[in-house]
């Protein structure tokens, strides 16, 4: 479930708006535990659509570190849901 | 008897290992991704060019779907602007031909080439005010080379050039900033890029604009690069904000031109 939905993800984010793919991930990261796939899917968002020359190291990358500090405070939020009745 | 317990939740420690996963995850990420830039690109570049026939199915598609009526209506609207561009185009071009007699004779010659190239990608799918087109290092495209429209107009620089694709920052990036003047009294002014094609500058409040001036670049050809669509002046404001709309809607833009 976990794959396929990085799959369909990571296929978003090369044929559909930013409105489409940037709630997708953020729905990952709540349905998901610990999501590190986020990351790698904001760093390739970063890589192919960033700033290009003008982005340099890690600040060229602001929705993957965006993505981790996420990831980061919803993990320990994450365990007062429940998913099940 | 059903007893409830309080849950255990995460000791400082687990903390800890999260932030190191997530920060680890994070720096072999940006390594990983930073060496496969080229092969990322050249793999997406294919997928963009089917989605761009796809698109342009759907729209031949909906065209021929349309009524008799709509078309016909279209039609002579179309024509009718036709032939004001047609007048408006032999005005334009007997004074461009004049201004470039004159520059050659004071030996600036602007017979540079140009490339055409195909947009492959832009907003809303990028994120940020960035085209990718199908011209690269190995159609001579260099970074730092300006893209124009083909209708004339300047909207932005090559940031990145990979062997097939490049990547064109726009202006109107968010937090880009240009330096232009203000057509109506040649005034010098700092534009920044506010995103989705707009851009917003100050000027002090005796600094007169209105609607519908033209922000040039400071070049010799004086590029087009935006119009002011708003001034706002409140009574206690000692500067007044102007909000200036790029040449083109950024998710339309199809063809541009690298010089």
């Amino acid at each position: 479930m976990r794959i396929l939905f990085t799959l369909i993800v990571f296929l978003a984010l090369i044929v559909t708006p930013y409105w489409i793919y940037f709630p997708l991930i953020l729905i990952g990261i709540v349905l998901f535990p610990f999501y590190l796939e986020a990351i790698l899917l904001g760093l390739i968002v970063d890589l192919v659509y960033g700033g290009g020359a003008n982005s340099n190291a890690l600040f060229g990358f602001p929705f993957g570190i965006v993505v981790a500090i996420l990831i980061f405070f919803t993990a320990p939020l994450r365990e007062y849901l429940r998913f099940n009745a | 008897m059903k007893r409830t317990f309080r849950r255990k939740f995460n000791t400082g420690s687990t903390q800890n290992k999260r932030f190191v996963y997530v920060f680890l995850v994070l720096i072999f990420g940006v390594i990983l991704i930073s060496l496969l830039r080229t092969p990322v690109l050249s793999i997406f570049a294919p997928l963009w060019r089917g989605q761009n026939s796809i698109a342009l199915g759907f729209r031949n598609f909906s065209q021929m779907i349309r009524s008799k009526d709509a078309l016909v209506r279209e039609n002579l609207d179309l024509h009718e602007k036709l032939s004001s561009y047609e007048i408006l185009k032999k005005t334009t071009s007997s004074l461009q031909n004049t201004e470039e007699e004159l520059l050659s004779v004071f030996g600036r010659n602007f017979s540079t080439g140009s490339i055409a190239a195909t947009v492959l990608v832009h907003p809303p799918e990028t994120p940020y005010d960035i085209l990718i087109i199908d011209a690269g290092s190995s159609d001579s495209v260099k970074q730092g080379s300006k893209v124009f429209l083909p209708e004339g107009g300047i909207i932005g620089f090559i940031s990145e050039v990979e062997e097939n694709q490049s990547k064109v920052s726009l202006y109107s990036g968010s937090g880009i900033e240009t330096n232009a003047y203000l057509e109506r009294g040649d005034v010098s002014i700092r534009l920044i890029g506010a995103g989705g094609g707009s851009f917003k500058v100050s000027l002090p409040r005796d600094v007169a604009v209105e609607i519908g001036d033209r922000m040039l670049l400071p070049s010799i050809r004086n590029e087009l690069v935006g119009v002011v669509v708003e001034v706002v002046l409140e009574p206690t404001d000692s500067t007044k904000r102007v909000l200036v709309r790029g040449l083109i809607n950024v998710s339309n833009v199809r063809f541009v031109i690298v010089r």
